[in-house]
């Protein structure tokens, strides 16, 4: 369940980014051609980034695309190597339910406050805030869950990708 | 201040040695520092330094460029451009050898990853290459060397990341990297071509091919060239920052799909999962990376360190080369964006203060970290070409073949970055020649 809805989000990521593209494409060419445009790509650009890319994490981590430094781990027998890795689970369950704790807090105070964006937009901030929040949320749910699979050892790591 | 400074380098160790995540150990770095040192807490900088790093419209290129490249690798114009390039250079001396150099040179410009880059040139060439004789490892010494080209010739997923750190237009960066990148791509040639005077058996020579079928061949370098000019040309001509150029990149890309009649809902949906994971990976990473960076200039550890380069009355060229000293030794163990994210912030400000141009600084540490790609005992592409060369029916490469291979291309890197730090203009000058 909380695999499918890290799936799903990744999936309305990497989309948006797409979108997001086309967006960015049209303004660009509208302005240099005299067509509508809305001027405002920039501030969309940014709530769109910080949207998707709070919403790939979750994602990122049960597909082990997490960089970890595995000159150590690497050279450990089965069982150290597996509590290695329920340590770094829980390390990154923390971090990232503080994470989460302080950006609902952040969301919260921005209601509470009205605050909008100081641009022309003048976008209601607690929108994307509380899309953020919600995906340091997931990831802290994920990073649980990665934890529980490997205490019953229902985990398998793939490999992990870089760039 | 030197046992904080110390303190902050033992936890950022232990949680690499117990294998944490990059982000978590910059995370947690940064919060047992600020509650052992601090006499303030700093718990609050984790409601707004997240928000304002997400929130960063610089590095909205960052997943556009990531999304560019998964889209293109599906696409097939990958195999089209390595054909059109071995038909011009298969005659001459190291004929396919110099072919994987110059295609990942040309497929840099299309992708922002060096792992990415050398999987896709070793995944056209490797197969034929081995079963046509050529020597193993200059082989996959090329491809793995070539492949590094990925992060220095734009786009690169580490300038952005760097520029964002260091505050430096991601734009002026990547022309910045034209240059060298260049230097670096005849370097790799010079090398190939020496290493095959030497031993004529390490490359055949491929068939002759008519003026008719080269010029033919072109056609598949047009997609890719296309692409290069909307993403390069609008930033060179000035008419798009980063972030559109990568936006018309992820259009262009949709247009070669169709072109290449492989734009599919599978396509799509591969591409955009490959592009969440980079991108997830990378956001997190670098919100450990600001907050670690605030507590640490919140301690005053950036002054202490300037006080201590200033005290030992060094010039900016010799911190520069104790820095590159550095960056080898740190290179032989870690992944190239950690190298980044755990030092520009430390060191940032003491090269602010050295009088150190940021800009060419962005270079120098790139080429460093492309170094550390392919120097044992941790080097990403060195495992990704011995993984890769394991397929097939022919006998499996050896980890020690990629690493010797890799030899004479690393003196090349070396060589480029001596000349870089002798000649720093040749990082400067097309940046203000398009830009000022």
């Amino acid at each position: 369940m909380i695999d499918t809805v890290s799936v799903a989000l990744a999936w309305i990521s990497g989309a948006s980014f797409l979108i997001l593209s086309f967006y960015i494409t049209y303004d660009s060419v509208a302005r240099y051609t005299g067509l509508p445009f809305t001027g405002v790509s920039d501030e969309i650009s940014a709530y769109v980034l910080a949207v998707a890319g709070t919403w790939s994490m979750a994602y990122a981590l049960q597909v082990n695309g997490h960089v970890r430094i595995d000159l150590v781990i690497s050279h450990l027998g089965e069982g150290l190597r597996r509590a290695a890795d329920l340590l770094a689970a829980v390390a990154t369950a923390v971090f990232a339910l503080l994470l989460a704790c302080y950006g609902w807090r952040q969301a919260l105070e921005t209601f509470s406050l009205g605050t909008t964006s100081i641009t022309m937009l003048q976008a209601p901030l607690v929108v994307p805030q509380a899309m953020v929040a919600l995906g340091f949320t997931l990831l802290t749910v994920q990073a649980a869950l990665v934890s529980i699979k490997i205490l019953i050892g229902a985990y398998r790591a793939p490999a992990t990708p870089s760039i | 201040m030197l046992p904080i400074l110390l303190a902050i380098v033992g936890m950022l160790l232990a949680c690499f040695a117990v294998g944490f995540h990059v982000a978590t150990t910059l995370g947690f770095t940064a919060l047992a520092s600020a509650s052992l040192f601090s006499a303030r807490p700093l718990w609050d900088i984790l409601s707004y330094i997240p928000w304002n790093v997400l929130t960063t419209s610089s590095l909205v290129a960052l997943p556009l460029f990531v999304l560019m490249g998964e889209m293109l690798l599906r696409t097939g114009v990958t195999e089209s451009m390595y054909i059109a390039l071995s038909k011009w250079l298969g005659r001459v001396p190291g004929s396919l050898v110099h072919t994987n150099v110059v295609a990942s040179g040309l497929f840099s410009c299309i992708s922002g990853s060096s792992a990415a880059t050398a999987a896709t040139i070793g995944g056209v060439a490797l197969p034929f290459m081995r079963s046509r004789g050529y020597d193993n490892r200059l082989t996959l010494g090329s491809i793995a060397a070539g492949g590094t080209l990925g992060i220095l010739i734009p786009p690169s997923i580490v300038m952005i990341v760097y520029g964002v750190l260091a505050e430096v237009s991601v734009g002026r960066l990547y022309l910045a990297g034209v240059v060298p990148g260049l230097i670096m791509l005849g370097a790799f040639m010079v090398v190939i071509f020496i290493s095959v005077k030497l031993k004529p058996s390490r490359a055949p020579l491929e068939p002759l091919t008519s003026w008719r079928e080269k010029v033919t061949c072109l056609a598949g370098l047009i997609p890719v060239l296309a692409l290069i000019f909307l993403v390069l040309g609008t930033i060179y001509m000035g008419v798009a920052t980063a972030s559109e150029a990568a936006a018309f990149g992820v259009t262009g890309s949709i247009l070669i799909a169709l072109l290449y009649r492989k734009l599919s809902f599978r396509m799509l949906q591969d591409s955009f999962l490959a592009t969440a994971n980079t991108t997830g990976m990378i956001m997190l990473i670098l919100v450990g990376a600001f907050v670690l960076q605030f507590v640490v200039s919140f301690l005053g550890i950036p002054t202490a360190i300037t006080q201590g380069v200033f005290a030992l009355e060094l010039s900016p060229v010799q911190f520069i080369l104790i820095i590159c000293a550095l960056y080898l030794i740190l290179g032989m163990f870690m992944e190239s964006l950690s190298m980044i994210v755990i030092t520009v912030p430390i060191l940032l400000p003491v090269m602010r203060s050295l009088g150190i141009d940021m800009m060419w600084f962005g270079i120098v540490a790139v080429i460093l970290v492309e170094i550390a790609l392919i120097t044992p005992p941790v080097g990403l592409n060195l495992f990704i070409l011995q993984n890769m060369s394991r397929d097939g029916d022919l006998a499996p490469t050896r980890s020690i073949d990629v690493m010797i291979g890799v030899i004479p291309f690393l003196a090349a890197m070396l060589l480029t970055l001596a000349v870089l730090i002798a000649f720093p203009q040749l990082v400067a000058w097309l940046p203000a020649y398009a830009m000022d």
